[in-house]
């Protein structure tokens, strides 16, 4: 493996880990703060909710600051209602970045494409840094690309399904086609899912429920934390090409001679 | 004679239903007059009107600087900046947001 650090470099900034943590479903602040702490992630989804008592003990005392904050539009319908959830976050926390979600219904939560490009292009006009969370089309994530998302992120399946990659081919397609950062998000179930999904090449992953609402959080950020680091390190030693036939390990020269 | 009667009956109680009718409007028309509405919430304008800044201390507290919040007014950002100046009106729609737990 190359000496060189293996940085993932989002709009300018360095991360070690390549694993973003959604904050939501925990069964409490504890079990969410050791969870993150486990899967040695850098970058945390939070979204942008009405004020409230919980909502405040949550951000006053209930996260450390050493995080970087992907703020999402969360159960967004329209573009209008996104835009603005996209400015009160940039002016609550104080950053450009935004998890673009513009969702189609309510059963699937499958993100509408068209609803997404235009509220993308309005975005980019207003200087936000976009994370477009789209389907694994991939002839709209790289029209996504070209017009100005800072990363673009594709589903493997839907949000909270845990079913895992559906169509491995489309992943493949977009990984060679889009040069820029492409994470995965929504669909990770269990950690060999994150980790084929950095064997393919991809940038990073953003995963929540398959951490949260698993019988154990703590000890899964753990494994998804590994699997991750695993995925890359794989997807950079360059793995040996497939073949139909077996192919010898241990040489026949020096074998005593067959009887 | 009977028909007559009973006509005049009928049309007492046709006057009187659209007083109580008027009435109802009148109290409905007063009720929303001086209100606001506060993340969905009424919210009753005392005098003339209210600056955002204050009607944010009277929601949230006197915490608000250090709770990262975010405001808009009938679907547009007011900027922290501009909190003091702006007066909210009758028949504003007020959203007092922060960060949240995400996905």
């Amino acid at each position: 493996m190359s000496k060189k650090k293996d940085e993932l470099i989002i709009d300018g900034k360095k991360f070690a880990s390549r694993l973003i943590m959604g904050t939501s479903l925990y069964p409490n602040l504890e079990a969410l703060n050791k969870s993150l702490e486990a899967s040695d992630t850098e970058i945390i989804t939070v979204s942008m909710r009405r004020f409230n008592k919980e909502g405040e003990k949550f951000f006053l005392k209930g996260i450390k600051n050493k995080y970087t904050f992907l703020p999402n539009t969360a159960g967004c319908f329209t573009k209008k209602e996104a835009i603005l959830t996209a400015e009160l976050s940039r002016e609550s926390l104080k950053t450009e970045w935004i998890k673009l979600e513009l969702i189609s219904e309510n059963e699937m939560l499958l993100p509408d494409p068209l609803e997404l490009f235009a509220t993308c292009e309005e975005l980019v006009k207003k200087k936000f840094k976009i994370f477009a969370y789209c389907s694994d089309d991939p002839i709209l994530c790289k029209r996504l690309e070209e017009l100005g998302c800072t990363a673009v992120m594709p589903l493997i399946s839907p949000i909270g399904s845990g079913l895992g990659i559906r169509n491995e081919h489309n992943l493949e397609i977009i990984r060679s086609i889009c040069k820029g950062v492409i994470i995965v998000d929504a669909g990770i179930g269990t950690p060999s899912h994150a980790c084929k999904v950095m064997e393919l090449g991809f940038d990073g992953v953003l995963l929540n429920s398959s951490v949260a609402r698993s019988f154990d959080p703590v000890q899964m950020a753990t494994a998804m934390n590994l699997s991750v680091k695993s995925g890359r390190l794989s997807y950079l030693s360059g793995s040996i090409e497939k073949s139909k036939k077996a192919v010898r390990s241990t040489p026949f020269r020096g074998k005593i001679s067959n009887f | 004679m009977y028909l007559e009667k009973k006509l005049k009956e009928i049309v007492f109680f046709l006057q009187i239903d659209l007083i109580c009718e008027n009435l109802v409007y009148f109290n409905i028309n007063k009720m929303s007059k001086n209100k606001c509405f506060v993340n969905g919430a009424s919210f009753t304008i005392k005098n003339c009107g209210i600056h955002l800044e204050d009607l944010i201390t009277t929601t949230v507290g006197k915490k608000k600087k250090e709770l990262s919040l975010a405001v808009a007014v009938n679907n547009e950002l007011i900027q922290k900046s501009k909190w003091k100046s702006k007066v909210i009106k009758e028949g504003d729609v007020i959203e007092i947001v922060q960060p949240f737990f995400g996905g």
